[in-house]
This record gives structure tokens, C-alpha cells and sequence, in this order.
């Protein structure tokens, strides 16, 4: 994973907490890297897997759902750091379609050792709906459906995500459909 | 906040400081290295370019040329660096752009990957036009700036159409070669009644000498001896043979000089088709074109079939009359050999009909035999350069290649053929008539 979302899960820790309790959560992880994470490295996927579950420990959360509101918050970060792949579009389906296409194609050029997952866009039968296949060796499919909540309140647009099939499941991906109510009322 | 926290994190933030200095040192590593390999690569194209024996125009969307490679120097006599600027319109012969680059859009038409060949003419700065052959093809878009460029190749065909009319020569003296035989014989027959003729005549003067010889005697002598002398005169007529004598002398004149007429008529005919034409085209009279071909290459056609003739009348056609007079003769000969196989045991004499005609906006000649035919399964074949069904030594299979060649590449008309098994075959050639000849025609 890159430092980058290290760096992201830190400050989404502190903004619900307080900066030593980041600390003491950090130091009872059993990190392969305690030394900190820059942007652009690449760390062990356990190592955040580890500072998420010891913070839902030691916070009290429920572990899915406060990866979601990572995920959420991981975008809002995400948008600051990067608004050139964001900044041009109007609509949250449309840019959706852009992460495979564009983003991630981007992301090779700059980091070729980087590990992306796959999200491809598909247009659902129905008008406003988009279909979201995510696949990923790390099956954070929670965090996927924060980021595109995140997508949704970027474009103040309120939408509605549901997952109809899933890893967990014993599915090929996660599948979600993401419906934009303003596209379909359009449409009726 | 305690200190031990604040110690925490100042111990993170200095690692991580330390952590992307070595990134940015590792980094510019590899962006250097990546520069050195840019900069190996961009060198070892612009070899590659410059030692390419083309000349390479860049042009943008204006038909501004903004690129030109050494080579466009010797093409056109400007230096690379001074056609940069320049455009593209500049580099060729008035009117011959639209071919090469279509419509409005100064790129190649299609705007396709395909490059788009074309034969063109090329104005160099002393305002030489040069035959070259172009190529036009969009530059690939690394970025859209490159995308609007066009690279356009151009190939100086001057040494080429040398060679390809040292070949053409070659040919042609090729054929004489193998027709010497024949040649030699065609000559060799009127020379040889002409060599009669001119004995007959000699010893024809001698006896009329004699003739004289006595009426003098007798025109000297007094009338007295008159009539005696005039039998004399009378037996020395019958001993020479006089009615005999004046009769034939002015049959064998006559023979003499149709011989060396012949002899005439054949030389002129193999000085013309042997001549080089370097020069454009010529109003050529083709059915006279196709006369002087028959006669030098009789020998190879007439103790096995009848030639027949039907020229209808011709205008002057504009033409390489010296290279369709070869075409004409590959395929005569052709025809020969064909009946020759088809006749070899019956010894008949097959048929060569010759046909030319006017049809619309172009002229025929159709040359059809009654030999064998050529089979169906070799047919698509037959214009392949090096095809031959011939013994080794006895066909080149380069008559109908060139043929083709001739017709359709420096002529612009198109050369076909049927043929039916065992029964024959016949070749059509279609020239067409310029523009300007038939606007002169009409």
C-alpha cells in the first residue's frame, strides 16, 4: 500500500481522537515498518491492516464501518492532493469511469511497482445507474464503498450505493450499483 | 501533547525527511539515466535518418515544413536549415500537391497509419524538375502537438529510371541478339538475288560489248560489204542470245534494286528499335511501328505461320514507340514459338493475326495465335517477372513482365489476355489517347 494512505489513516485517526492516542495506537502495532511512511512508498499491506484494527480496538469502532468512513475520508484527501483528475468533471458517474482509464493509468507512469486495484464501470439497464466491479488482492471492499460515499458528497450529489455481490461471499469481485437519483428522476 | 509524544513524532518526520531525500536522490538517478538513454536513442534515430539515402520533410497543418534532413540538400538544393519554413507546396511541381495530400487538410488522405506512395515531380531551387516518389504519412502522436505534423519521405527515382531504361535496352539488344540468326538470313536473301541480278547484268554487258563492238566494225566498212556484215551482225546476236538479253536485263535491275530496298527497309527498321529514346514521348504511327517489327523478325515467324494484318487507321499516338515496338515483338514471337509447339509434328502453318484499332479514348493492338493456349492455371501468371514455362536457356520470362511494365507503368494503359487451350491465345493492348490528342482529334 502506499504511504500516502498511511499518512491519510493518521490524520483520519487523529481527527477522531487526539494525536497521542495516534501514538499509542501506533506503538502497539506490530508494524514491519516503525519508522513512519512518506507518500510515495510502498509499505506492507499488514501494517494498515494492523493500525486499522487496533484503532477499532482501542476507539471501540466496528471495524467495516469505520473503514467506510476512511474511505470517505481517504477521497476528501485524495481530491486536495490530486484535483487535476477530479476538478474537470461535473457528474460523479462520469468521473467513476475515469479511475480505471485515466488515474490509475497515471499512477503507473509516476509509481511502476505500485499494486492498483481494478475498478471497471459498466452502465446499469436502468437510466443514472452505474455498475462498479472492484477487484483486489486486499478485499477492501468497505473502503471501496467509502470512496465512492466520498465521491458522492465531493459532488454534493446523494448517492446510492449498494453491494450486490461481494469477495466475502465467494463472488469474483465486489459488485456495486452506484445510482445517481437526480439522472433517474431525469429519466422517469 | 507530552514530550515523549512530540519526541515520537519529530523521530518520524526526521526519518521520513531522510527517507525522501534518498527518493528524490534515487529519482533524479533515474531520471538522468532515463535522459542519457533519451538522449542514445534520439541520437542513434537521427543516424538512422541522416544515413538514409531519402530526403524527410516534417510538415505542420499550414504545410509549413518544420523539419528537413540532410538529405533534402542534395534533392533540392536548399540546406535543411532554410526549408524550415518553407512550404510544402514550394517542394513540388505546380498542381501535383492535391495528389499527395488530400483535401483542404495538409495531411495524407485517410489520415491513416498507411503511408500514402505516390510517384511525384520535385522542383529544386534551380528550378530542376525531379521524378521522385513520395510517401506521406502522419508523424505518431506522442502529444498533440506531434499529432498535427506529417512526415513525408521522398526518394529521387532519377537513378532508378536510368536503370530501368538501361533495362529496357538491354532488352531490346537482348532480342536483337537472339533475332541475328533470322536478321541475318532476312538479308542474306535479297542479297543474294541481288548478287545474281548484278552477275547476270556483267556478263550481260560483256555480250553487249561484243554487240557494239561488231555494229562499229560494221558502220566503219563501205556499203558495198553492207549486207555481208549484216548477216554477221545477225549471227552474233543469235550466239549472244540478244531477245534474251533485253528481256531480263531490265528484270534483273529491277530485282536489284527491290533487293537492296529490302535490305534498306530491314536495317532502318532494326537501327529504330535498337535506338535509345532517352527523351519523353513522340507522335509515333503505330501500325507502321508494328510493320518495321514484322520485318526484321520474319525469320522468326515465317516458316511457321502467316502473319496477317488488319491496321485500321491511327492518329499519331504519344508514345515510347520504340518500347512498344519491343512489346510488339516479344509477344510476335511468342505467338511463333506457341504454333511452333502446337504444329511440331504436322509441320502446318499456323495463323498470327494483327489487329489495331480506335476505341473511345484509347488505341488496341491485339496480336492472337492459333498455337497452343496457355493453361488456365498459369494464366494469372504470366505477366510475373521471371515466370517461364520455356527450357532453361530459352526464356528469361522477363517479355510479358517488361511487357506489363511498358503498358501500364510508363504508359498508363493496361495490357490483357485470353486464351483458350490448344486453340490460342490473344493479348490486347490498350493505350489511352491524351487529353490533349483528342481534344485535337474532335
Amino acid at each position: 500500500m502506499k504511504g500516502v494512505v498511511f499518512n491519510v489513516l493518521e490524520e483520519f485517526i487523529i481527527a477522531h481522537s487526539d494525536e497521542r492516542t495516534y501514538e499509542e495506537i501506533f506503538a502497539l502495532c506490530p508494524l514491519k515498518s516503525h519508522q513512519g511512511y512518506v507518500g510515495p512508498g510502498t509499505y506492507p499491506d499488514t501494517d494498515l491492516n494492523s493500525i486499522i484494527d487496533t484503532t477499532c480496538r482501542r476507539l471501540g469502532l466496528e471495524p467495516d464501518h469505520a473503514v467506510e468512513l476512511f474511505g470517505e475520508f481517504l477521497f476528501s484527501r485524495l481530491v486536495n492532493k490530486y484535483p487535476q483528475f477530479i476538478s474537470e468533471h461535473h457528474d460523479p458517474l462520469t468521473f467513476l469511469k475515469t479511475v480505471d482509464e485515466v488515474i490509475h493509468v497515471e499512477v503507473r507512469k509516476l509509481m511502476r511497482d505500485t499494486n492498483l486495484p481494478s475498478i471497471k464501470c459498466t452502465d446499469g439497464a436502468a437510466s443514472g445507474v452505474l455498475i462498479v466491479d472492484y477487484q483486489s488482492n486486499r478485499s477492501l471492499c468497505r473502503l471501496m464503498r467509502g470512496l465512492l460515499i466520498g465521491v458522492g458528497v465531493y459532488f454534493n450529489v446523494p448517492l446510492s450505493i449498494s453491494e450486490t455481490q461481494c469477495v466475502r461471499d465467494g463472488a469474483d469481485s465486489c459488485r456495486f450499483d452506484v445510482m445517481n437519483p437526480a439522472l433517474s428522476l431525469e429519466a422517469i | 501533547m507530552t514530550e515523549e509524544v512530540l519526541r515520537r513524532r519529530l523521530n518520524r518526520a526526521e526519518h521520513k525527511v531522510l527517507v525522501l531525500e534518498s527518493m528524490v536522490e534515487d529519482k533524479t538517478r533515474e531520471l538522468y539515466m532515463a535522459l542519457q538513454e533519451s538522449q542514445k536513442a534520439e541520437s542513434f534515430l537521427r543516424n538512422i535518418a541522416a544515413a538514409m539515402p531519402v530526403a524527410v520533410l516534417v510538415y505542420d497543418l499550414d504545410g509549413i515544413i518544420v523539419h528537413a534532413n540532410r538529405q533534402v540538400e542534395q534533392l533540392f538544393g536548399f540546406s535543411s536549415k532554410s526549408m524550415k519554413g518553407m512550404p510544402i507546396e514550394r517542394c513540388f511541381v505546380a498542381g501535383e500537391l492535391p495528389a499527395i495530400i488530400g483535401g483542404s487538410m495538409l495531411v495524407p488522405r485517410g489520415l491513416t497509419n498507411e503511408p500514402l506512395r505516390i510517384e511525384a515531380t520535385c522542383l529544386t531551387r534551380a528550378g530542376e524538375e525531379v521524378a521522385t516518389l513520395v510517401s506521406a504519412v502522419p508523424v505518431g502522436a506522442a502529444d498533440a502537438e506531434q499529432s498535427k505534423l506529417t512526415a513525408c519521405t521522398i526518394v529521387d527515382l532519377r537513378q532508378q529510371h536510368q536503370r530501368e531504361a538501361d533495362l529496357r535496352q538491354t532488352q531490346k539488344l537482348e532480342s536483337l541478339g537472339r533475332l541475328t540468326a533470322g536478321i541475318a538470313h532476312e538479308i542474306n536473301t535479297p542479297a543474294q538475288y541481288v548478287n545474281d541480278s548484278l552477275e547476270f547484268l556483267r556478263d550481260a554487258l560483256t555480250d553487249y560489248g561484243l554487240l557494239i563492238a561488231g555494229y562499229r566494225e560494221a558502220l566503219g566498212r563501205n556499203l558495198t560489204d553492207e549486207l555481208e556484215d549484216f548477216h554477221k551482225l545477225l549471227q552474233l546476236e543469235d550466239e549472244l542470245d540478244l531477245e534474251y538479253l533485253l528481256e531480263h536485263s531490265p528484270n534483273a535491275l529491277d530485282r536489284a534494286i527491290d533487293g537492296l530496298k529490302r535490305i534498306s527497309r530491314i536495317c532502318r527498321s532494326i537501327k529504330d528499335f535498337s535506338h535509345s529514346h532517352s527523351g519523353g514521348k513522340s507522335a509515333e504511327n503505330l501500325n507502321h511501328r508494328i510493320l518495321e517489327t514484322l520485318e526484321f523478325s520474319r525469320n522468326e515467324y515465317k516458316y511457321v505461320a502467316e502473319v496477317v494484318t488488319e491496321l485500321a487507321d491511327l492518329p499519331l499516338i504519344e508514345c515510347h514507340g520504340d518500347e512498344i515496338a519491343q512489346v510488339v515483338l516479344n509477344l510476335v514471337v511468342n505467338a511463333a514459338h506457341s504454333i511452333a509447339e502446337k504444329n511440331a509434328e504436322s509441320k502446318e502453318l499456323g495463323q498470327i493475326l494483327i489487329k489495331t484499332c480506335r476505341v473511345d479514348g484509347e488505341v488496341r493492338i491485339s496480336i492472337s495465335d492459333t498455337g497452343n493456349g496457355i493453361p488456365l492455371h498459369i494464366r494469372e501468371r504470366v505477366f510475373d517477372a521471371f515466370f517461364t514455362t520455356k527450357p532453361v536457356g530459352h526464356g528469361s520470362g522477363q517479355g510479358l513482365a517488361l511487357a506489363r511494365t511498358t503498358v501500364e507503368d510508363r504508359h498508363g494503359g493496361r495490357i490483357n489476355v485470353t486464351s483458350e487451350e490448344g486453340t490460342g491465345t490473344e493479348f490486347t493492348i490498350h493505350l489511352p489517347i491524351s487529353n490533349a490528342q483528342l481534344d485535337e482529334l474532335l
